[in-house]
């Protein structure tokens, strides 16, 4: 297979990586603020609070494997985002302390306002991700010397905004499940509670996608067909309480979901709604042939060892997470 | 204000700012390595309890370090567009090499610290300190790699021509051990010990003012003297392996720490003015000197600004004076360790209150000569952003405006000051709350 399809699979991967990883407690923070504050919150941050800077390292990884192979996809999708690259950012700073800086102190004041940072920060973040996916599938003003000039707000026209909710009511659910994987008794109770409801809207919010984004490919009517019936499957599971299956579908679920989005947006990165000539495909964007050998060795050490301890890390703190 | 200027001032913001932090992470972590590694051995209760306590003001560190580093992974992107399509064929495998190899190393075994004492043994835990301390020189590393290849890049051809011209790589190894990556990789891992040998040393004193903790104080303040010595000392080779390198490949740099115009024999300023607009400086000098630390010969002549067209210079002010800072501050790290190993050596080390405020306030100060002897070098590589490679002007984002810079700047310089007023706040209380020590004095609670 040619280095610039591999090197494409393998930033989808990286994005998959990112999405069912971080996914799960970014998720978390969209609910967290519904659950008590003295009780509950402190046990679902335990249960993140291991893993959620590993699964960050997933988006930095993507960011810099997008840089180092397909270096005009990376400054053009970037800078032609600024405003909205901007808000992903100050997310990501405010949820990193937020999460570290909470439990710092025993005052209510401080833990509930650290609270509405984390829950607002892992919302605008998931919210941001969503709408720049819907304007990737339906393609952006990118010219012939492949910059991207458009208002932020432009960017949050209905089907762009559409995906950011799918993304934030999907991977709400997501983290719910993890959640309710973790912990016991009447939190796991309302987490499944939530995780239901959640999983009801996201059946809503994959079939409007469908529908307004209209694309009956095969491909995407088999992926869409399988979200309905997979999330039909996982709301009967949850009854069961069965977490565990229900996270490998809730994660495998967004697997097949970016995998099929990147399937349709390929060989582009980005398809230009001036002229389909200034599309950004995989071939004009990348770099040279011997870097994107260079880097499929470097991931091809790297990436099985680090997952080999990552597998090692969660193995450590399986389990349920309980009060000290 | 242009583009070009807002996105250096951005840039110069987040990074410096960033800079704070994994110099502490990187000498923290070796220090953890060494308090830990005596835990294992001995079995001290005394070393448990440092080990545990550094932990936390490390996982602190460590914290912010990576909320305010993710930015830097994309800022090159957003704001620097054009560098990004011209040198990404060179550039980005560094920085995604430290992601997989390093970043990742680092943050997911920072768990098994924090939170797995109980769930593996007193060995794993201790390799997992390993692993983290390890993976922060590594992820340096590679920052540093990227970095130096912007200084004196190698192992590439430019390819194309115009708007469409670009470097590629053509020897990967050549581009990693580029001639200065050794030289600065070294300097800043050892300012890096140094930084945090600093921090510990000054929270020793600290605790030994307060008369708390004071066995296990004086233990701390020792290793950190130790590291501060040896650092301070290895700044000395390392920092003169780099006015070397820098001879060799960045004559306008190496005139511009000195403000050298007329190629000559070149001189070295304690302390000093620089008349830019008729090119003199006004100062004391040891006249010679430059030349002697770059050749081993005060006669031997080096390159003045003189042959360097105006607009190939950097700012000479800016570039000198932190030149000078960093360099002054070295002689202060050394200063300080010798008056602290004198101490030690009369085995009076927590006896001057005198000594014990001054070391109470030492670890500022590294982060001063950090920030400076970054500027001097980053500014001391304009008007380049490559050096001779590529123009600072011609790398910006040509879809970016200068309000939309402006807007991100303010948004950045907020949350930065936030976070860096909430980390110092938060590890103040950190600090004070102390160690987990049971009621009775150590000493007597290992008779026990």
């Amino acid at each position: 297979m040619e280095l610039n399809i591999i090197w494409f699979i393998l930033i989808i991967v990286l994005l998959i990586g990112y999405a069912v990883l971080d996914g799960f407690d970014l998720g978390m923070g969209v609910l967290y603020l519904t659950h008590n504050r003295e009780n509950s919150r402190p046990l679902l941050l335990k249960a993140i609070a291991p893993f959620w800077s590993g699964n960050e390292v997933w988006l930095v990884a993507g960011g810099g494997a997008l840089f180092a192979a397909f270096p005009y996809a990376y400054a053009s999708i970037f800078s032609g985002l600024y405003i909205a690259l901007m808000l992903l950012l100050v997310g990501t700073i405010f949820r990193g302390i937020g999460l570290e800086f909470r439990n710092k102190e025993n005052s209510i004041k401080w833990q509930s306002r650290w609270d509405i940072a984390i829950s607002v920060s892992s919302i605008l973040i998931l919210l941001v991700f969503g709408v720049a996916v819907g304007n990737f599938m339906q393609g952006l003003p990118i010219d012939a010397l492949g910059n991207i000039q458009i208002n932020v707000l432009l960017l949050f026209t209905p089907f762009p905004l559409i995906m950011g909710l799918l993304s934030v009511a999907f991977f709400a659910m997501h983290g719910a499940i993890y959640g309710a994987m973790k912990t016991e008794g009447d939190l796991q109770a309302k987490l499944i509670r939530q995780a239901k409801v959640l999983a009801s809207v996201s059946i809503g919010l994959f079939i409007l996608a469908f529908f307004v984004f209209g694309n009956y490919s095969i491909v995407n009517i088999i992926d869409n067909v399988f979200n309905v019936v997979a999330l039909a499957v996982l709301l009967y599971l949850l009854t069961k309480k069965k977490c565990g299956l229900s996270i490998v579908i809730s994660g495998l679920i967004a697997l097949l979901y970016i995998a099929n989005i990147g399937y349709t947006v390929f060989p582009n990165f980005v398809v230009s709604t001036i002229d389909t000539a200034y599309n950004l495909n995989i071939y004009d964007a990348s770099s040279s042939q011997e870097t994107l050998k260079i880097m499929l060795i470097i991931a091809g050490i790297g990436v099985p060892i680090v997952l080999a301890y990552t597998v090692f890390v969660y193995r450590a703190f399986r389990g349920k997470v309980q009060m000290d | 204000m242009d583009v070009e200027l807002l996105s250096r001032i951005q840039f110069a913001l987040t990074v410096g700012f960033h800079f704070l932090y994994p110099p502490m992470s990187i000498g923290l972590g070796l220090i953890l390595v060494v308090f830990e590694g005596m835990y294992v051995k001995t079995k001290s209760k005394k070393f448990e309890q440092l080990t545990r306590f550094w932990l936390k003001l490390f996982a602190i560190t460590f914290g912010v370090g990576v909320a305010t580093g993710v930015v830097m992974e994309f800022e090159f992107g957003t704001n620097w567009a054009g560098y990004s399509r011209y040198v990404g064929d060179v550039f980005g495998s560094p920085l995604a090499a430290e992601a997989v190899f390093a970043f990742f190393l680092e943050s997911t075994f920072l768990a098994i610290l924090l939170f797995g004492w109980n769930k593996v043994s007193t060995k794993t835990h201790f390799v997992s300190t390993i692993l983290v301390a390890f993976g922060a020189h590594l992820s340096a590393l590679w920052i540093l790699i990227a970095n130096s290849w912007m200084q004196t890049p190698t192992g590439f051809h430019i390819v194309g021509s115009g708007s469409t011209a670009r470097a590629e790589i053509i020897d990967f190894w050549a581009m990693v051990f580029n001639p200065s990556t050794i030289e600065r990789y070294t300097h800043t891992v050892v300012a890096a010990w140094l930084t945090g040998a600093a921090l510990v040393i000054s929270v020793s004193a600290y605790f030994l003012l307060k008369k708390k903790y004071e066995e296990h104080s004086l233990a701390s303040l020792k290793i950190g003297v130790a590291i501060l010595v040896v650092a301070s000392v290895l700044q000395l080779v390392t920092g003169h392996s780099n006015a070397v390198m820098v001879t060799d490949n960045q004559p306008t740099k190496l005139a511009a720490f000195e403000g050298h115009y007329k190629t000559g024999p070149a001189d070295m300023y304690l302390i000093g003015w620089v008349d830019v607009d008729n090119e003199k400086v006004y100062g004391i000098k040891l006249p010679g000197m430059l030349s002697f630390l770059a050749r081993f010969d005060c006669t031997a002549p080096l390159k003045g600004l003189e042959e360097f067209s105006p607009e190939d210079r950097p700012n000479i002010q800016v570039v000198f004076q932190s030149y000078h800072i960093m360099v002054a501050l070295g002689i202060l790290f050394l200063a300080v360790s010798a008056l602290s190993l004198f101490l030690w050596w009369k085995k009076k080390l927590p006896n001057y209150k005198l000594y014990l405020w001054g070391m109470s306030i030492l670890f500022i100060f590294p982060h001063i000569a950090n920030q400076f002897g970054w500027i001097a070098a980053e500014v001391g590589r304009q008007p380049w952003i490559v050096y001779n490679i590529l123009r600072t002007k011609d790398a910006l984002s040509a879809s970016v405006s200068a309000g939309e810079v402006l807007f991100s700047i303010i948004l950045f310089t907020l949350i930065y000051i936030f976070t860096l007023l909430i980390f110092i706040y938060t590890f103040i209380r950190t600090m004070k709350k102390g160690m987990d020590i049971p009621e009775l004095p150590i000493n007597k609670v290992e008779v026990i």
